[in-house]
């Protein structure tokens, strides 16, 4: 009996050791979850050629996209302006004035190459009839 | 009473699937992939009612005991577990086109694993405990402990950097009328089927004691 309930209270530490072994990894690698592009700013040059996740609004027509499928745009928080270079599977809903979160490193010759680049959704679902009636209006 | 329940949430069910295919309208920028919001949303509502229908039951069975709160408190989190991981798969099928990934370390999303993993340990707990009931106390003091993280996934998202977009409540974006109609339309449909599913449930444990019960009279 002793036996078993010893084991039982082993398999409890070891579960609550893992649990919170995960949470306070989830929670050091997410409490920032990504650097605006001031901050990165602030850290340069420390932060050249380390890998971090910065979020921006992508500039409207700045996105040129190679022959070759990379993709070359700029991303800003309103004041700051940071260059992203990316070759890869772009989301969806990658366009002008989307909130764009990269992944990769700052290089010296201040580009961000990315290696991951995602869309932030919208948070306000629209109605498409909303859309056709601004249309409407346009004619 | 069980078959009209029945009834309903077959209707329930139907009425979601057209309400979210058809009667909702497309979203402009995320298009048709948008619709998978609506189970996403419903699967998550029933996995957190779920949750707390653990939390409520296992706090109940440590205070006054009673065979009936444990039963309740586990097969509620069996549930919870099963629409929690919907939600997860369907959360992630709309991530791959949209955010450009099927998963991200981003707070909400880490808060979501945690609380998947939690609430299978706690089965995992609860199952091995079997008619023990000191081990069944074990794992309901787990399930009181695990349910902190709860308030954590719809904290975090508000409160911390993420991806996860924040459509309802404060700083949220909102959504459509019809989009709100369907969407309420699919969480009574969850809803429903999840007390079929919890009734069920019950009843199957039950059958397992007395049957247990049944055994024990003959030898």
């Amino acid at each position: 009996m002793l036996k078993g309930k010893l084991k039982f209270i082993i398999a409890i530490g070891v579960i609550a050791l893992t649990v919170s072994y995960l949470v306070y990894g989830g929670v050091k690698d997410t409490m920032v979850y990504y650097l605006t592009v001031e901050e990165l700013m602030a850290q340069v040059p420390t932060v050249y050629d380390t890998k971090v996740r910065v979020s921006g609004v992508v500039v409207p027509g700045t996105i040129v996209k190679d022959t070759d499928g990379a993709l070359e745009f700029k991303i800003t928080d309103g004041s700051q302006t940071i260059d992203v270079a990316y070759d890869g599977i772009v989301p969806d809903i990658f366009a002008d004035d989307v909130e764009a979160v990269v992944e990769g490193v700052y290089a010296k010759n201040d580009v961000f190459e990315a290696d991951t680049l995602l869309a932030k959704c919208p948070t306000k679902y629209e109605s498409t009839d909303s859309l056709y009636e601004e249309k409407e209006s346009t004619y | 009473m069980r078959r009209i329940l029945f009834i309903l949430a077959f209707i329930g069910i139907i009425a979601s699937v057209y309400a979210a295919f058809i009667y909702a309208p497309t979203e402009p920028q995320m298009g048709h992939i948008q619709r998978i919001f609506y189970f996403h949303m419903g699967t998550v509502w029933v996995a957190t009612i779920a949750f707390i229908i653990v939390f409520i039951a296992s706090i109940i069975y440590l205070w006054k005991g009673g065979r009936k709160w444990d039963i309740l408190a586990y097969c509620s989190a069996e549930l919870g577990v099963l629409f929690l991981t919907l939600t997860i798969i369907t959360g992630s099928v709309w991530a791959k086109p949209i955010w450009g990934t099927w998963w991200t370390w981003d707070p909400q999303l880490t808060t979501t694993f945690i609380l998947w993993i939690l609430y299978i340990v706690y089965l995992v707990l609860r199952a091995s405990a079997g008619n023990d009931t000191k081990k069944a106390k074990y794992a309901a003091v787990f399930a009181i402990i695990a349910f902190i993280d709860l308030p954590l996934v719809y904290i975090s998202v508000r409160v911390m950097r993420g991806i996860s977009p924040v459509v309802f409540g404060p700083g949220g974006g909102g959504i459509a009328p019809e989009m709100m109609n369907a969407l309420l339309i699919n969480m009574a449909a969850c809803t429903l089927l999840f007390i079929i599913l919890l009734l069920e449930r019950i009843d199957l444990e039950r059958m397992k004691d007395a049957v247990a019960k049944l055994k024990l009279s003959e030898n």
